[in-house]
């Protein structure tokens, strides 16, 4: 017995010690240092919830390279958690890492972080009204949060009362999205309050800006509608027979991404075009000069895909990307 | 230094063995409930010794299920969430019930373990395939079978009283009474059972950068368990028991350790009546069960402004009856029908439904006991769904004499959508599926005086799993998946040694391979799914004294349908060393010192939740029993 009893403890001790301080989620995605320059597509992947897997991707349009984790080769540590929405302004990639509550600045050719914007409870998007002012949109605090981009610190705040999502400029008035009560919010920036509220008849999912214009796209409760913004509320409204994944207003086409197809539109919101696509789970849509892109997530738990299309809605390229591609824009 | 420690360690638990007499007896299995029908060919565990004076303290049934079941949960940490996903299955694959009557939450679909005591229970089983189609459908997983009773013969009283690292306090006093009601032969008993823990253990905060020692934070919680039994014997072939249970528990939930603090809490509370009836006779015995249940769910998160209340009322009825047609053959059946209501801040209103169920099962023994044939079916409607589920095994003795059985079974079960997966808001889709599952099993046991094995090999495939998918800006859940899952479950016991020295050891080992896809692509491993897990436990007992050593064994788990991203393998070592002895000829006390982790395994169940590292139990437990 005492035999077995010494095989037993020297089995379950032995075992019981940690050889490697592996601790938490292991992360075997490339982190290539490939350098991709020119022309670029910079693809913002969610990740999954908590998961802490959030990369941004690099694609040269051109060249037709991609650079997998492009934040964490040039800082060597992850982005963050849920990486939500990105600008571009002034040289520098702004991106909004929601579950970390934290807006990450990058110099646009290094990836480099030059700064941060922090204290922020779970931001969403942003807005710059102008150089000194930045909208910080939240899905939490039940305000719009007022930064100062150089300085990036915090000078102000907007009670809006509900969770708030993409900002947008149409007549000179700021608004945003109120998801709780499905309403437009008129901002007034001087006071740092809400001004006006539009009612919806769907949720205002998409905000597209054009030459002071906005044009809102949601989700209503059979399909989708969408309209540009009037700010005496006398609106049309334009149904369209599919829920909608993603949306993009491109020279003088408006591109709506479905399960199935992207659907085009004119500015007076009719149907022009439109075409199948091959993606497995659409949820987001981009559309330059360079082509039409769309980003697959998938099954959301395995690396996502983007789908690269030219305007002659020919299939160009499949771009690899991280998890949950959501967020992109060239530069 | 932890390789030294674990030479003491071991060196220690040698020494102490070598030295070792029994005077504990383990807790022998009592057949409670003598009318369910055990299909013998399927994966079946059963925790004996639940409550025996050498058991390991363990907080809840998570603790029991891991560390001796070898079974894989999802733990957010210690009294927070904790779900099994045994052979591959989600967390409302695996059903949970209570003296036959189902626990899971109706509207979730799952069955939070870590606020289910151990005190308060007298068995528990896990049960899988066809063993598991005959309590509940849905059962893809496993079902966990937990059973109480009050006892006619037995009056003893047990004060427990434990405490432990990161401010653990935990209390249970049990009682069981024969008395004599209206002239019958009755009893009562109760049981209670009280926790507290503040939880503020250190852990490696690897979201830092470096990499820093903290201190958990907002993570304290508290569960108390109160139940009250009636038992009388009316006839000397009927039977009516009557049990009330009220359960609450209260909880801080920190945040992940990678995201900025915020404070939520849950607040869950359940009262429950039970009633059985029950008649036996030579040929033939019926029981007619009944339960009443009220279920509060609230949960609050002050940064997401939520605040909301989830109540369900469930009513469970039972009718079952044996009868022995041959004496090689035996006819069982029952008939079910449950009630729901529930409502909740993401209902656009209060919602019913009914759920009927029937069960028919023959069983043959044939050639003198050696071959036993089972062959049945379910039937299940619930809302405007319904399924029938044949199932079958068999269980052949090849040598007479021997402990030697083959076993091989085929099942079909069914899981309906949840009713959260029906009629949330935003989100909820009326018109989703049931999903499918099928399994077959094959395996053999072995048993004697000293040695119990049971090995099966497995085959399962579910289609229509529901998965909650993001669909715009909103989840919805959708039928989209399909799996296979293979695998071999292994549990074995094997005793040496004489009744004033022995050695007990317990082995689990599950090898699970478990893929899935979605509609149209390739099969990938299937998340938080590891492929190897187990557990060891080893008890050596000597005189009044006992020596403990438990190993755990997770093993390494995707938690990316792509298998790039995985939580690292964990291996979980503990000891313990309890003195027992009589104060008077029915008064038994035992002390017990357990050390969990005892080499400070820094690990993490899911992602960013740290758990805790080295930690220490003393346990009092005081034990009258009438002579």
């Amino acid at each position: 017995m005492e035999k077995t009893l010494t095989v037993i403890g020297l089995l379950v001790a032995m075992l019981g010690c940690q050889k490697e301080p592996s601790i938490g989620p292991i992360s075997e995605q490339s982190d290539e240092t490939l350098s991709i320059v020119g022309h670029r597509l910079i693809i913002g992947c969610e990740g999954n919830f908590q998961y802490d897997n959030a990369s941004i991707t690099a694609y040269g349009i051109g060249s037709q390279e991609v650079a997998q984790q492009v934040y964490k080769a040039a800082n060597d540590r992850p982005i963050g958690d849920i990486l939500q929405s990105i600008v571009h302004r002034g040289g520098l990639i702004y991106v909004v890492m929601n579950n970390s509550g934290v807006v990450r600045i990058l110099s646009d050719s290094t990836y480099v972080e030059v700064g941060t914007i922090e204290n922020l409870s779970s931001p969403r998007y942003l807005h710059f009204v102008d150089d000194h002012t930045l909208l910080v949109s939240d899905l939490s605090s039940s305000a719009v949060t007022v930064i100062h981009p150089e300085t990036q610190q915090h000078i102000g705040s907007i009670e809006t009362g509900q969770w708030t999502e993409m900002m947008g400029t149409s007549d000179g008035i700021t608004y945003v999205a109120g998801m709780k009560d499905s309403v437009l919010l008129g901002l007034d920036l001087v006071s740092l309050s809400v001004g006006f509220s539009i009612d919806l008849p769907m949720s205002p999912d998409r905000m597209l800006s054009k030459n002071d214009s906005l044009l809102v796209i949601g989700n209503a409760k059979k399909g989708a509608k969408m309209t540009w913004i009037r700010k005496n509320g006398d609106m049309e409204y334009v149904g369209l027979d599919h829920p909608v994944n993603g949306a993009a207003l491109f020279g003088k086409f408006i591109y709506i991404l479905s399960a199935e197809r992207i659907n085009v539109y004119d500015l007076m919101l009719h149907k022009v075009g439109g075409w199948r696509h091959e993606a497995i789970t659409p949820y987001a849509l981009f559309v330059d000069s360079s082509g039409i892109y769309i980003a697959d997530v998938k099954d959301y738990i395995s690396s996502g895909e983007v789908l690269y299309y030219g305007h002659h809605q020919n299939l160009m390229d499949r771009i690899p990307c991280g998890y949950i591609p959501q967020a992109m824009l060239s530069l | 230094m932890k390789r030294e420690l674990s030479i003491l360690v071991c060196c220690t638990l040698v020494t102490g063995a070598s030295q070792a007499q029994d005077t504990l007896q383990l807790q022998e299995f009592q057949i409670i409930d003598t009318l369910a029908v055990n299909v013998g060919a399927s994966y079946v565990q059963r925790f004996d010794s639940l409550n025996a004076p050498s058991a390991m303290p363990a907080l809840n049934l998570t603790d029991v299920l891991q560390t001796r079941g070898g079974v894989s949960f999802k733990n957010y940490g210690p009294g927070l969430l904790s779900t099994p996903t045994f052979r591959g299955g989600d967390a409302n694959h695996t059903q949970v019930t209570w003296n036959g009557m189902k626990l899971n939450s109706p509207m979730l679909g799952t069955m939070d373990m870590s606020t289910l005591p151990v005190s308060q229970f007298d068995q528990l089983a896990l049960r899988s395939g066809v063993s598991s189609s005959l309590y509940s459908s849905g059962g893809m997983g496993s079902l966990i079978s937990i059973q109480q009773s009050a006892d006619l013969t037995n009056e003893s009283a047990r004060l427990l009283l434990g405490g432990g690292s990161f401010g653990t306090f935990h209390s249970a006093v049990k009682f069981n009474l024969p008395v004599t009601l209206l002239g019958r032969p009755s009893a009562i008993a109760f049981n209670a059972d009280v926790q507290a823990v503040e939880n503020n253990f250190p852990y490696t905060n690897i979201s830092a950068d470096p990499w820093r020692e903290d201190v958990l934070q907002n993570a304290d919680f508290s569960r108390s368990n109160f139940s009250f039994s009636l038992i009388s014997r009316i006839t000397s072939h009927l039977e009516v028991e009557a049990i009330g249970w009220l359960s609450e528990t209260q909880r801080n939930i920190p945040s992940t350790i990678n995201s900025p603090p915020r404070f939520s809490e849950q607040s869950d509370a359940s009262q429950k009546a039970f009633v059985r009836v029950r008649s036996e006779h030579e040929k033939w015995s019926w029981s007619l069960r009944s339960m009443v249940e009220q279920n509060d769910n609230a949960y609050t998160d002050r940064a997401l402004a939520i605040d909301n209340l989830n109540r369900y009322q469930s009513v469970q009825n039972q009718l079952e009856s044996s009868v022995k047609l041959r004496p090689w053959l035996t006819a069982f059946s029952r008939l079910g029908y449950d009630r729901i209501k529930a409502v909740s801040g993401n209902y656009s209103q209060t919602h019913s439904a009914d759920q009927w169920s029937a069960l028919g099962v023959m069983r043959s023994s044939l050639w003198t006991g050696r071959v036993r044939l089972d062959l049945g079916g379910r039937y299940e409607s619930f809302l405007q769904h319904s399924k029938a589920l044949p199932f079958a095994g068999i269980n052949i003795k090849p040598i007479k004499g021997a402990g030697l059985g083959l076993t091989a079974s085929a099942s079909k079960t069914v899981r309906f959508p949840t009713l959260n997966e029906l009629y949330w808001v935003p989100g909820g889709t009326s018109d989703l599926l049931p999903e499918n599952g099928t399994t077959y099993e094959a395996g053999l046991e072995w048993m004697n005086e000293r040695t119990n094995l049971t090995v099966v090999a497995y085959s399962s495939d579910y289609t229509n799993r529901i998965r909650w998918l993001p669909q715009g800006s909103i989840f919805r859940p959708v039928n989209v998946d399909e799996a296979q899952i293979e695998g071999i479950d292994v549990n074995a016991g094997h005793s040496i040694g004489t009744k004033s020295k022995s050695l007990q050891l317990e082995v689990a080992y599950h090898l699970t391979n478990a893929q899935g896809r979605n509609s149209g692509d390739e099969f990938a491993a299937l998340t938080f799914v590891p492929r190897h897990s187990s557990a060891l436990n080893a008890t050596a007992c000597l005189k009044e004294f006992s020596f403990h050593a438990q190993h755990q064994w997770m093993g390494r788990r995707f938690i990316t349908n792509d298998e790039l991203e995985y939580m690292p393998a964990y291996h979980i070592a503990s000891f313990g060393a309890g003195y027992s002895f009589n104060t008077t000829a029915a008064m038994q006390m035992n002390l017990s010192i357990w050390v969990h982790n005892a080499l400070d395994w820094q690990y993490q169940n899911m992602p960013w939740r740290p758990m805790p590292g080295r930690n220490f139990h003393l346990k009092l437990d005081l034990r009258w029993r009438k002579r």
